[in-house]
């Protein structure tokens, strides 16, 4: 009888396992490149952002800055921040959306540190367009310029007079300002509660955060305050305000330990200088009690509650006319 | 007998070029590897240096705004500047190598390089703060024009700022 059969060759289980081998390296490595790749542009991208960020961390005294960023593609962003060495830092990294799939996020790239800016996000920012605006913060001399970046729309009610001439003229398009909660509404599409920020009006069903103005008699209305929101109650003083509006309270407070330890780092430079002077025989300036006294209550502040005292002391200080330490 | 022996021979022979083609598959394979970590490494290289640069560039043009330095737009305040140089501050806020400060207008020493102490202030032209703890040299060097100011005492006794015209250099 003839058998009839496939005769099965070492050549052909050669070609099948090395075949077989090579495929799966093939596949595996694309797969390895392609993470590699997105690690690689996640990590440029944080980079070229904090590039971008420097200009806007050292603006004028008093001026104020808004605009738009753009990415060509889109992307979630994490922030770290942390307290330790002489001026705490801020670590920024990026996840971008993955090649193949559009509604996951890749890993995140290497995190840039920095020590020198603070940057406020709202909680979970991804997108391929925020919104910033800078403020410069003085406490009593220029101290830090403040960076919030949003990624939603907001409805403002019954903000003051002087927050709502700075949203005119500053053009922020994704801030609106309305009387009620109920304009809010009306007024944007797919409105979310958190996106409704009340100043000394509404209740906590309606706002997603709530501005109480604790100022005294004397002082600027919205000098001091303290926000409630999802995330606990934030403390402000003076250009705080805002940070304390559109940031996470753990971001905004560790933010607010970092200014005062450069708050606290200012007045030690400013000593120094008034001590230069003096020695060159120029002038006096009679201030190294109030700046140390300064350093002292900055660099001791423990929360946002103590922000009050610091401005307190802040205010004190009334430069000497003819020896002006700082402009 | 013989006919086992020849088929031994050329299982053998197989065998042999079986090993062969799988040495070449493997080598061909890690030199393809090879080719492309070093096109990637380069490129990651070239594109760390871009971004260094880029960062020197707006550093230097920037510097000068940061309110351990300024006395206004574009402009340096020399005391602050020594001030600096005497504390830590420098290292904490700005991870770069160095800041150098040469004062270019009006000229002073005639081109050899002086500088500043507390005793110099009139015939120095240089104030370097260095961060001792960045050894690595190939980061990005920029520079850019500012005004050095500082406070000065007239014969009457009043204050007012004397200004320089100078150069800030970065380098990352």
């Amino acid at each position: 009888m003839e058998k009839r059969g496939f005769e099965f060759s070492f050549n052909w289980i050669f070609a099948l396992i090395a075949g077989a081998a090579i495929l799966f390296i093939a596949i595996y490595a694309s797969g390895k490149f392609l993470n590699t790749g997105e690690f690689q542009q996640s990590t440029e991208t944080a980079k070229k952002l904090t590039t971008l960020f420097e200009p806007l961390g050292v603006q004028g005294l008093g001026e104020a800055r808004t605009g738009k960023i753009s990415l060509q593609s889109d992307i979630k962003i994490y922030s770290d921040c942390f307290t330790d060495g002489s001026l705490g830092r801020q670590r920024i990294s990026i996840a971008e959306k993955k090649s193949f799939n559009d509604k996951e996020y890749g890993d995140k790239g290497v995190g840039i540190e920095f020590s020198n800016k603070y940057i406020f996000f709202t909680e979970e920012s991804e997108g391929r367009e925020f919104d910033y605006f800078t403020k410069s913060l003085n406490l009593p001399f220029k101290t830090a310029n403040l960076l919030v970046i949003t990624d939603k729309n907001y409805c403002f009610v019954k903000p003051p007079r002087f927050v709502e001439d700075e949203i005119n003229d500053l053009g922020m398009k994704n801030i609106i300002i309305k009387e009620t909660v109920g304009d809010c509404i009306k007024n944007m599409t797919m409105i979310n509660k958190s996106q409704v920020v009340c100043f000394d009006t509404g209740s906590t069903n309606t706002c997603g955060s709530m501005v109480t103005d604790t100022s005294g008699a004397g002082e600027e209305k919205y000098s001091r305050g303290y926000v409630n929101s999802p995330s606990g109650t934030k403390y402000f003083v003076k250009e705080l305000l805002y940070p304390a509006i559109f940031s996470k309270k753990t971001d905004y407070e560790c933010n607010v330990k970092r200014i005062m330890m450069r708050t606290s780092n200012l007045a030690k430079l400013y000593t120094e200088k008034s001590k230069l002077l003096s020695i060159r025989g120029v002038c006096e300036s009679g201030q190294e009690t109030a700046l140390l006294t300064l350093d002292t209550a900055a660099r001791t502040l423990r929360t946002s509650q103590d922000l009050s005292g610091v401005k307190s002391i802040a205010d004190g200080i009334n430069q000497n006319g003819i020896c002006e330490l700082w402009n | 007998m013989e006919l086992k022996k020849i088929t031994n021979k050329k299982a053998q022979f197989k065998i042999q070029q079986t090993a062969f083609m799988i040495l070449g598959t493997v080598l061909f394979f890690v030199l393809v590897g090879l080719f492309w970590l070093t096109l990637k490494s380069s490129s990651i290289n070239k594109s760390a240096a871009n971004i260094k640069q880029e960062e020197a560039i707006t550093l230097a043009l920037t510097i000068a705004d940061s309110p351990e330095l300024t006395c206004g737009t574009q402009c340096i305040d020399y005391d602050k500047a020594q001030a600096l140089k005497n504390t830590r501050l420098f290292e904490a806020v700005w991870p770069i190598r160095s800041i150098e400060i040469r004062k270019i207008y009006p000229k002073i020493g005639g081109g050899t390089i002086i500088e500043c102490n507390s005793g110099n202030i009139d015939s120095c032209n240089l104030i370097r703060i260095e961060n001792k703890g960045i050894t690595s040299s190939n980061g990005g060097t920029a520079s850019s024009y500012v005004k050095i100011c500082r406070k000065e005492k007239n014969a009457e006794g009043y204050t007012y700022d004397k200004c320089q015209f100078g150069e800030i250099t970065i380098k990352t």
